[in-house]
Parts: C-alpha cells; structure tokens; sequence
C-alpha cells in the first residue's frame, strides 16, 4: 500500500517539458550568469583532463625517443651490425677477446615462454570467463572473482620464487629433465600469472553483452551451449582478443619471475624442458653492471627498442585485426 | 538432455589439447632426457667469481653458452642441491653440507686432487683460491676507517671465520681499541659489492652495531662488477669484491672522482666447485673444468669424466 502514492507525481513528469521553450531559454539565461570563477574553473579543469589524456601518447613517445636515444651511438659506430644483433645466437657482453652481441637466443626464449604460457593460460582463462559469467550461481561467482582478483595481485618475484623452488622439484620428479628451471616451468607460472587477467578482462566483456541477445537466444530455443558459441562469443570477441593478448603482453613483458623460473640460460631451445633467456631476464641482470656509455650498456637499451617494437607490432596487429572483425 | 551432443564436442575439444600437450612434452623430453647431461651452472657476468673463473680457468677464455646463469652466489648451490647432474662453483662460505658436496681440485691430471679447506687455502696448494677484498675510495678516512680496521681486527676476522672463509693470519690482524664513549653523530656506511661477499659484509654490519651503535652499515650484493661501477660512481664508501678491479676501471675511478682506489685484503676464498651430493665423481681437474665450461670444451657428459681415483 505504501507503493501507492508513487504512481502519483509520475503522471506530473510528462507534463514537465510540454513548454519547452519558456525552459530552455531560463537554463541558457542562468548558464550565461554564472559567475567568472566557475566558468574559469570549469575550463582549467577541461584542460586538466586533456593533459591527462594526451599525456599517455607523450609519456610513450618520450620513454621510446629516451631509450632509443641511448641505444643509438652503437649504430652509428664501426664494430657493431645490426644483422649480427638479430641473427646471431651468441651472447658475449664482456669477452676479452671477442665481444660478440646476438640475441637470437633470447628472442628465441621470450618467443617460447610466452607461447607456451598462452597455449596454456588461453583455453583456461577464456573457459574460467564463460564459466563465471555464465554458468556458474551468484555466490560461487562472487567468491571465483574475489579468489581470481587476489591471484593477480601476487607480486611477480613471489610466482619467480614459486617457479624456483616448488615447481622445479615437481618438474624434475615428474618429467625426468635433467634441471627444474625451463621453459616449461616459466611457461606454467607465466599462465598463472595471466589466467587472472584472461579471466577478468574476459568475463567483462561477456558481461557487457546486452541481456536482450540472451534473451532472444533463449527465445529462438537455443540451449545454454549453443547461446555461448553461437551468439556471446561472436558478441564479446573484441574484449576476448583484448583479453587475450593483455595476456600476451603480459608474458613478453615479465621480467622477474621468467628470470627466476626460466635458468637464465641463453641458448636455442630445442624442447620444452631447455633452460632459455628472455629479453628482460637479460636486461634485469645485466643493466646493473654495464658501465654506463659502454657498447654493451648501449646495446641493452636496443635491446629495450627492440622489446618495445615487439609489443608495438603486437598491439597493432591486434588493433587491426579488431577492426577486421568490426567492418564484418 | 539436448545438452549431451555438446558435452561430446568438448570432450573432443579436450582431448585435442591433451594430446597436443603430450606431443609438446615428449618432443620436449626426448632431448631434455638422460641424467648423464652436465648441466653447468655459473653465474651472471657482473660477478667477480665469474670473472675470476674465466681468468684461472678458463684462461680468460670465453664460457660456452647455455650455462643456467644464477644471481648470486647462494643460489648456484642452491640449484645444484637440486639438480643431481649439476655441476657449479661459488665461494667456500656456501657450503651446504648433506646437500651439496665440493669436489677436490687438482692443478693438472695426475697430480694430487686438494681440498678446498682453510689449511689448504693459506699454503696456496688449493689451485683456485683468492683474496676477498674492499675498495674505498682514497686511504679510508674517519667512520670508514674506524669501520675497516674493525672487519681486520680479531673479533672482525672471527666473523669472516664463521662465515666460512679463511681469516688472515694472526699476525696480519690489525689492533682495535674501541674508544670508551664510542658515539657520534649518526653515520650510514654505504657498502655494496660481491655476491660471495654479501654473507660475511652482513656479519660484520650486524656484529659492528653493538660496537659503534652511531654507524649503520647497509650492504647490497649484485656482483663485484656493479659494486665497483658503484665506487667509480662514488656513491657508496666501500666496495666489496672477489676480484681486483681493473687497469680500466682504477682509470675510471681516478677521472671520475680524483681519487685512487684504495684495495685492502680482508680475507681468503677457495673458489670451491659443487656437485650434488648424489654424484659419484671423487675429484677434478682445472683441464677439465675448463672442458666444461669453456666455449671451445667438449665435455658434455658426466661418463666423458673418467675421474682419476684419488
């Protein structure tokens, strides 16, 4: 009964804009009355905003002019070649005799480590994001997401201290490898580390999928399965793709805990059970020691180009692709 | 239920990836196989042990590549106790008895295998010993100097005993009297350097807190290399290292801060060689340990060591 007078004002509200006019022109008097400071406030604070927004693409532009202005002299200079740097498997930063700077070995380990980690963390991720948002009850749900959220707030060095002391005794019980730290231990704790963000990110852009598709799929007579393939999938593919490869950046880009899981040993790796390098394992340990201004220094900070163009393809791939999807 | 079809199509979905795991696995394993492999373990480039290797070793040869390259020097014995085919060298004072063991060294085949032990460190027979070393920047002065005296007097040197290094001998022992009131305005002692150093630095710092309760001493390890580009930079008092610092490097330090850097010796080290507990080899060879490690070696196989008896 005490839902009773609510009915009451809301016949009054379409009877509010029938005089539009004598409305409009009060609001644009008042507007034009305000006083100076708010106005000006009002400005500075539009202003504030567009510096917060351009400030991400002058931030990039100034980190990669930075790291690319330290790598450069070594280009210019005689003994260095670039064909070398990229092809080369061999990594000899400080020989006496024969100072030789390839990092195809360490392209080779961030290529290997991070695939292995999306092979596995992908079909997990994407499969946890459809369970959660659309299978599982309101309370399993709401404790899956509060478990999921503090599994991605886990430092990386403590899943590096992980990988090199408990997973590495399982790996060498149960594969037999001659060493525990490998591709295949970087790989296993690098999934760990991106499942969280697959599956939050994932799971967003399913939730954002308008119910009324749903309900029309539920109307057509599909069944749950047939729902999630046919209709949400297709749906929510841009924020499955942003998902997955947030996941990807996240692997190209870890540095502690692959330097901790993965041996930290530069060499080609001919299966999953190799000790590799990646690219920021190398920069971490050696960045330290390289005197600053030193070929070696100056091609670490190529190596941070090279690193930062990886990603860049990466994005603009993915970018690309997204807009593929969009024109279809 | 309608439901079942889909159940199968998933199934199917799982069992693809399960096989395409395996797959991975056993390409993975075929070569991964085998207990036989030696699986070396050094260290990062920025250390001085590396570098003291390379030079006696090695004979300032390069390291063959696909070493598992650790960051300290804890963690080189650390791996090998828990890799059977391992085989790796860090400093004496890391140790792990039962879980690790070091091998004995001889200078050449045929001659007599030595133990890295203090008697044998202090006579030179051990092939592979070193000095452990500070640097400071210019004859020590003030705090600094009150502080290196400490670390060479009896109770300092004990601590580089406890550690598991070798002390100087007792007549190299420099004479400490604590002044009666030991206090002052409060002073913070930068000290960064070897990785080999960091357990007997950290000793020292804690135990010179009940003697100069004004003086913090903070140490940080990251290898002698980033201790003594520290010192050129001049931001830190004193440098640990496990190696001498370069004609380059003492250049450096001169142009950069109009100073000489000053080297003392604070005790020895028998750079020791490790191999799990497990392993049956008896004892080695330089020759071969630079088969091992070095670029040009050929010796990738435990069973390639016909290990002499000793």
């Amino acid at each position: 009964m005490s839902a009773r007078p609510k009915p009451g004002p809301a016949p009054a509200r379409p009877q509010e804009p029938s005089p539009p006019a004598p409305e409009a022109y009060s609001f644009a008097v008042r507007s034009a009355r305000r006083p100076a400071w708010s106005v000006w406030g009002e400005r500075a604070l539009e202003g504030a905003i567009y510096l917060c927004g351009i400030s991400a693409i002058i931030f990039v532009l100034s980190i990669f002019f930075f790291v690319f202005k330290e790598a450069a002299p070594v280009l210019v200079g005689g003994e260095f070649s670039l064909t070398e740097f990229l092809f080369s498997p061999e990594w000899y930063p400080t020989s006496e005799e024969n100072k030789r700077y390839g990092v195809l070995a360490m392209l080779a380990g961030t290529f290997s480590v991070t695939a292995l980690a999306m092979v596995l963390a992908v079909p997990f991720g994407l499969g946890a994001a459809i369970y959660i948002s659309e299978f599982c009850g309101s309370k399993l749900k709401e404790t899956l997401k509060i478990v999921i959220e503090l599994l991605a707030a886990i430092p990386s060095v403590v899943w590096g201290f992980v990988g090199l002391t408990v997973m590495s005794k399982l790996i060498v019980t149960y594969t037999g490898a001659p060493v525990g730290v490998n591709i295949l231990n970087g790989g296993l704790i690098l999934a760990l580390m991106s499942v969280p963000i697959i599956v939050s990110i994932g799971e967003d852009s399913l939730k954002a999928v308008p119910d009324s598709y749903r309900e029309a799929g539920v109307a057509l007579g599909a069944t749950k399965w047939q729902l999630v393939r046919r209709v949400l999938l297709p749906a929510a593919k841009n924020g499955l793709l942003a998902a997955v490869l947030l996941g990807v950046g996240r692997g190209v880009g870890e540095t502690m805990a692959v330097l901790m899981a993965t041996g930290h040993a530069v060499q080609i790796p001919h299966g999953i059970l190799d000790s590799v390098r990646t690219l920021t394992a190398n920069i971490a340990a050696e960045l330290g020691e390289a005197p600053a201004g030193s070929d070696h220094y100056r091609v670490l900070f190529l190596t941070g180009v090279l690193l930062f163009s990886l990603t860049f393809v990466v994005n603009l791939g993915a970018d690309l692709v997204v807009r593929g999807i969009r024109k279809k | 239920m309608t439901t079942t079809p889909y159940l199968h199509r998933i199934l199917r979905l799982t069992g693809t990836t399960a096989v395409l795991a395996t797959a991975l696995c056993l390409s993975g394993c075929g070569r991964g196989e085998g207990k036989d492999e030696i699986i070396r373990v050094s260290r990062q480039s920025s250390s001085g042990t590396y570098e003291f290797f390379r030079e006696h070793v090695l004979n300032k040869k390069d390291f063959k590549l696909g070493s598992r390259d650790m960051n300290g020097s804890k963690e080189v014995v650390e791996l090998i106790a828990n890799t059977p085919g391992a085989i790796g060298y860090s400093g004496m004072g890391y140790h792990e008895p039962g879980r690790v063991k070091m091998l004995p060294v001889a200078l050449k085949a045929g001659a007599p295998p030595v133990e890295p032990t203090v008697v044998n460190t202090l006579n030179k027979s051990y092939p592979i010993a070193r000095s452990l070393l500070i640097y400071t920047l210019g004859e020590p002065e003030g705090e600094v100097k009150r502080y290196i005296d400490w670390t060479l007097s009896d109770a300092g040197q004990k601590i580089v005993e406890t550690s598991g290094y070798v002390p100087l001998q007792p007549n190299e022992h420099r004479k400490f009297d604590a002044p009666a009131a030991s206090t002052g305005p409060k002073v913070t002692l930068q000290v960064k350097g070897s990785d080999t150093m960091v357990n007997v630095a950290q000793a020292w710092a804690e135990a010179y807190k009940k003697v100069a309760p004004h003086v913090d001493v903070e140490v940080s390890g990251g290898g002698s290399g980033q201790g003594i580009a520290a010192l050129i930079k001049g931001t830190i008092h004193i440098c640990n290292a496990s190696r001498n610092m370069k004609a380059g490097e003492i250049e450096q330090a001169k142009k950069n801060t109009g100073k000489t850097p000053k080297e003392i010796v604070v005790g020895y080290d028998a750079l020791a060689i490790y191999v799990h507990k497990d392993n049956p080899i008896q004892s080695i060879t330089l020759e071969q340990l630079a088969g091992i490690f070095a670029e040009d070696g050929t010796l990738t196989k435990w069973s390639q060591l016909a290990a002499p008896a000793p």
